[in-house]
Formats: structure tokens, C-alpha cells, sequence
């Protein structure tokens, strides 16, 4: 059974669009990219899942269609989505942060401790502010917090942006934990290679289209692919 | 000296008022960004549901033993449960539907609301002042200096202002208020109504209005419909001495504030307050433009 079916899905900021009939379906347990340049679609596509912003067309998450819903009540079904930028509650202390992410308030303690088994600093980090922490353990906080509600699909915007080499590595290590317990999961990145690697299959947004989609293998073999994301190896 | 100690109790009681108001501009404030204009008249209101219940319990005069403690907490929740209910109502038609609105459009709304509040206040009680009984006993405190109803408004803010503080920053509510304050698509994300959020916050406020309005009324044992005009332009400039969107700063402010016009108005005379308070307030912002305790980045609730 589809995790997530979309359906002719269409996005517009006033009047300009941002996301044109796109239709894709992610099944339980999967892990999909979503490639593509900026301004390509990928982040309004979460949004919209999220509830963040209006579409039309149909999304339907195991089987519950999320047209209308507003986004705390998308989120409270078992989407976890953490955002572009992290947006994290930066005047709030860590332990604030996650304990935020959790509604089921008799599970919170439980939840932090598997947040922090994952995320070692943040263990340390728990009672500063969440401004005041490096970006690479913003992420981990962010990641945090949404796994804090217990997701079963989990929306990644960009989760690489902005960081180290090592940390970026580190982050994807935690994700493929976080999947091989049977999250699904759908990632947005720039950095294509380390989705390709990640991902099991993906789909290239253009101009708010669909243009591509298959298995990431395939695709990262693919000469135009290489060519447009994964920065033109000249052999 | 014994001027000096009544006016000093004078300041303290009239800051205690403009705090408890002041906290409510704060509240609101710090989470939707709007100088809620309406706010005043709901603590007119509030003095106005306060004289309807003393009127019930047949109260006119002073109170005591049972009936004092009855009638001070049965005008004291419900004043603050309908001023409560009517900030709720104000933010629900008039505030909501521009929730996404360029900021200037609830502004100017929120004085639309304030007229409207004020001219119903007027079609029910007449435009005259009104005498509200003058509900508490007068034995006096430290020498004589203070009444028992200046103690108790004063007692009274402090330990709502701490209530609030509490309410903020250590419970569940309090934390998906700041979360709602500081980034609403997140909260969202994370599961937070921001609709609830933002009603319960205007529930808060509109309660502390109530209690404002329920202690100036039994307080100064008068009452009328364009009270919360002037207590309301003072309170609202107690919350930005103090730093808007700070609860301790509210508090702060609303004293520094009432003291400034008791002593001014017994010394210079009763038509320079006004200036007094606000030359001070803008002397304070050129010093520090974010208020006493406000911090740099615009620290919300």
C-alpha cells in the first residue's frame, strides 16, 4: 500500500506557479529523493504535503486525504516535516524544542532519550538555547524534534545545507537508522549525490514538473542527470 | 514625610492597575504582534461586570467577614471570565480573519473595535460617571501610609504577575504560546493549533483586563464608559518602558509609571502627568529603544 499518492498536484504563490500537475507516490517504508535546481518546486511540494501551503489536486497519506486539513492536524496524523532552515524555536532551550515536537505528553521523557541515544551532544546541549548551537547540532535538534512526534513519513528539506562534510555524513548515518526502523521517508537536497545514495528511488522537479523519476541507481548513472545535478563529471 | 508615604501608596496602587493592564498588551503582543487598542475597554468592561455583580449581591457599601471574601472572589472571576470571553469574541470576528493581513490592517481594526466597545459601554451605562460601592473595609497599614485596598491591588498584580511567569515558562500552554510567538509554521509543523494558542493567550489577557478592571473599580469606587482610554494609552505605555512583549517589564513599567504620576500630580500638579510620563518614556527609548528589560532581538513573551 502507497505510504503517500499525489495526485495532480498544483501549487501557486499570487498567481505565479510553483508546482504544476504533479502526481507521485511513495510507498511504506520507502525512501525517495525529490532533485531539482532552486526554485525548482521541491520545498513548496513539502509545504503542500504539510499542509503549509493551499493546492489543489488530491494528497492522500495512508489513505486519508489531507486537502483542507490544517497543518497541526497534518503533523498529528504522523507527518513529521522539518523545514528549510531548520526553523527551530531559537530563544528555547533544546529540551523545549523536542519536548514540543511531542503531543503524546506521557511519551515525551521516552521519546527524548531515543532522540538523545541517537544525537549523543545533544544530550549535553539539552538545557541551551537552541540559537546558540552550531548549525550541525540545529540539525540534529530539528531532526529531533520532529521525530519526537513519532512520524511515520518524514519530510527532509535540505537536511545537508550549510554543513561540514563530516556532519552532512553523520546526519545521513542517523537518517539511514531512522529508515531502517521503517520510516518512510521523502528527502529534498541540492546535493544530489549524497540523495542518490541515500534514496532507493527519486524524482526530478523542473519548473514545477515532474521531468524524471526511477531508481536512484539509474538515474545516478544517468549522463544528463550527472550532467544537471551531480556537477558534470567530464570523463 | 507623611505626604510622601501617601503618595508613594497612591503610585504603587495606580502602577499595580496599569501593570495588570500593561501585561495584557504584552501578551498579545508578543505572540500575534498587534498593540491590541481594544484592550482598555475591556478593563472598562470589567469594572462595569464588577458593579453588576456587587448590584447582585446587593452590595453598597463596605463589606464584611463571608461576604467581603465572596464578594471580592465572586466579582474577581467573574469580571475576569467575561472579560475573558469578550477578548476571545474580539479576536475571533475582528482579529482572525486578518491573521495574514499586511500588520497595519488589525491595527486599525483594533481601534475600530475600541470605538465600538466604547460606545456600547456608553448605550449601557450612560456617559456620567458611575460610583461603584466602596466594597473594602479602610483599616490602615505601616503607619497609616496604606489602606487595605491599595495593599490588596498591589498584592494582587504581584502575585498575578508571578502566576503569568509561571503560566510562560513552565507549563505545556506556556511553551506552545512562546513556540506560536516565535515561529508559527513551525509550531504547525510540531503540531500546535496556533488558532487555540493565539484564543487562549487573548482568554489570558482578556482575564488580567478583568481583574484590572474589578480592582480600579472597587478601588477608586468609580467607574465610566471611557475609563479604559486613558488607563489603556498608559498601560500600553507602561509595556513599552518596560519592554513589550516582557511580562517582568510590563510590571516594571506600570509601577515606574503610576508612581511618576502620583508624585508628579502632588508636587507640579495633577495637569503635568501626563507630560511627566511621557517625557520619561522617551527618554528611556533614546536610551534604550527596546525598553528597561526588553532585550535586543525583539524578545517575545
Amino acid at each position: 500500500m502507497s505510504s503517500l499518492r499525489i495526485d495532480d498536484l498544483c501549487v501557486s504563490y499570487g498567481g505565479v506557479s510553483a508546482l504544476r500537475h504533479v502526481s507521485l507516490h511513495v510507498e511504506q517504508g520507502e525512501a525517495i529523493a525529490l532533485l531539482g535546481a532552486n526554485g525548482a518546486g521541491k520545498s513548496s511540494l513539502l509545504r503542500a504535503i504539510s499542509g503549509l501551503v493551499c493546492s489543489s489536486g488530491s494528497i492522500a497519506f495512508d489513505g486519508v486525504l489531507l486537502g483542507g486539513r490544517p497543518a497541526a492536524s497534518i503533523a498529528r496524523l504522523g507527518i513529521g516535516h522539518v523545514p528549510e532552515g531548520r526553523r527551530l524555536f531559537a530563544r528555547m532551550t533544546v529540551r523545549e524544542n523536542l519536548a514540543l515536537g511531542c503531543w503524546d505528553i506521557g511519551a515525551t521523557d521516552e521519546r527524548m532519550q531515543g532522540v538523545f541515544a541517537l544525537f549523543e551532544r545533544l544530550r549535553e546541549r539539552a538545557d541551551q538555547v537552541a540559537g546558540s548551537l552550531s548549525g550541525g547540532e540545529q540539525q540534529m535538534v530539528a531532526l529531533g524534534r520532529a521525530l519526537m512526534g513519532s512520524p511515520r513519513l518524514l519530510l527532509l528539506d535540505e537536511p545537508s545545507l550549510g554543513l561540514a562534510p563530516q556532519v552532512i555524513a553523520m546526519i545521513f548515518a542517523r537518517l539511514g537508522e531512522i529508515h531502517a526502523r521503517g520510516t518512510t521517508m521523502i528527502v529534498v537536497e541540492q546535493n544530489a549525490r549524497a540523495a542518490l545514495s541515500f534514496a532507493s528511488r527519486a524524482y526530478v522537479l523542473e519548473n514545477g514538473q515532474v521531468v524524471r523519476s526511477g531508481n536512484a541507481d539509474d538515474l545516478a548513472n544517468d549522463p544528463t542527470i550527472i550532467d544537471a545535478y551531480l556537477g558534470g563529471v567530464i570523463e | 514625610m507623611h505626604e510622601f508615604g501617601a503618595q508613594l501608596a497612591n503610585g504603587l496602587a495606580l502602577g499595580a492597575i496599569y501593570a495588570l493592564i500593561a501585561l495584557g498588551y504584552t501578551m498579545v503582543y508578543g505572540i500575534v504582534e498587534l498593540i491590541n487598542f481594544a484592550h482598555g475597554d475591556v478593563y472598562t468592561f470589567g469594572s462595569f461586570i464588577t458593579l453588576v455583580i456587587l448590584t447582585a449581591l446587593g452590595i453598597t457599601g463596605e463589606a464584611h467577614g463571608v461576604l467581603l471574601v465572596v464578594a471580592v472572589v465572586v466579582a474577581l472571576l467573574g469580571s475576569a471570565l467575561a472579560c475573558g470571553v469578550l477578548a476571545i469574541l474580539i479576536e475571533r470576528v475582528a482579529y482572525r480573519p486578518l491573521r495574514n493581513a499586511p500588520r497595519l490592517a488589525p491595527l486599525i481594526t483594533a481601534i475600530g473595535v475600541s470605538f465600538i466597545l466604547e460606545n456600547a459601554l456608553q448605550l449601557w451605562k450612560g456617559p456620567a460617571p458611575i460610583t461603584v460601592p466602596a466594597l473594602i473595609p479602610n483599616p490602615r497599614f505601616l503607619g497609616g501610609t496604606f489602606s487595605l485596598a491599595q495593599v490588596s491591588v498591589i498584592v494582587l498584580a504581584v502575585v498575578t504577575m508571578f502566576a503569568l511567569q509561571f503560566l510562560v515558562h513552565r507549563t505545556r500552554l506556556g511553551m506552545q504560546m512562546r513556540a506560536v510567538a516565535q515561529d508559527r509554521d513551525a509550531a504547525a509543523l510540531v503540531g500546535i493549533d496556533a488558532n487555540r494558542t493565539i484564543a487562549l493567550t487573548f482568554l489570558i489577557a482578556g482575564a488580567l483586563a478583568g481583574i484590572a478592571g474589578m480592582a480600579s473599580g472597587v478601588y477608586y469606587q468609580s467607574t465610566w464608559f471611557l475609563n479604559g482610554f486613558g488607563a489603556g494609552l498608559k498601560s500600553f505605555t507602561a509595556a513599552v518602558l518596560g519592554g513589550i512583549g516582557n511580562i517582568a517589564g510590563a510590571m516594571l513599567g506600570g509601577f515606574c509609571i503610576g508612581l511618576l504620576e502620583a508624585f508628579t500630580s502632588a508636587t507640579i500638579g495633577g495637569q503635568w502627568a501626563n507630560v511627566a510620563v511621557f517625557t520619561v518614556l522617551i527618554a528611556v527609548l533614546v536610551i534604550r529603544p527596546n525598553g528597561l528589560l526588553g532585550t535586543n532581538l525583539p524578545d517575545k513573551l
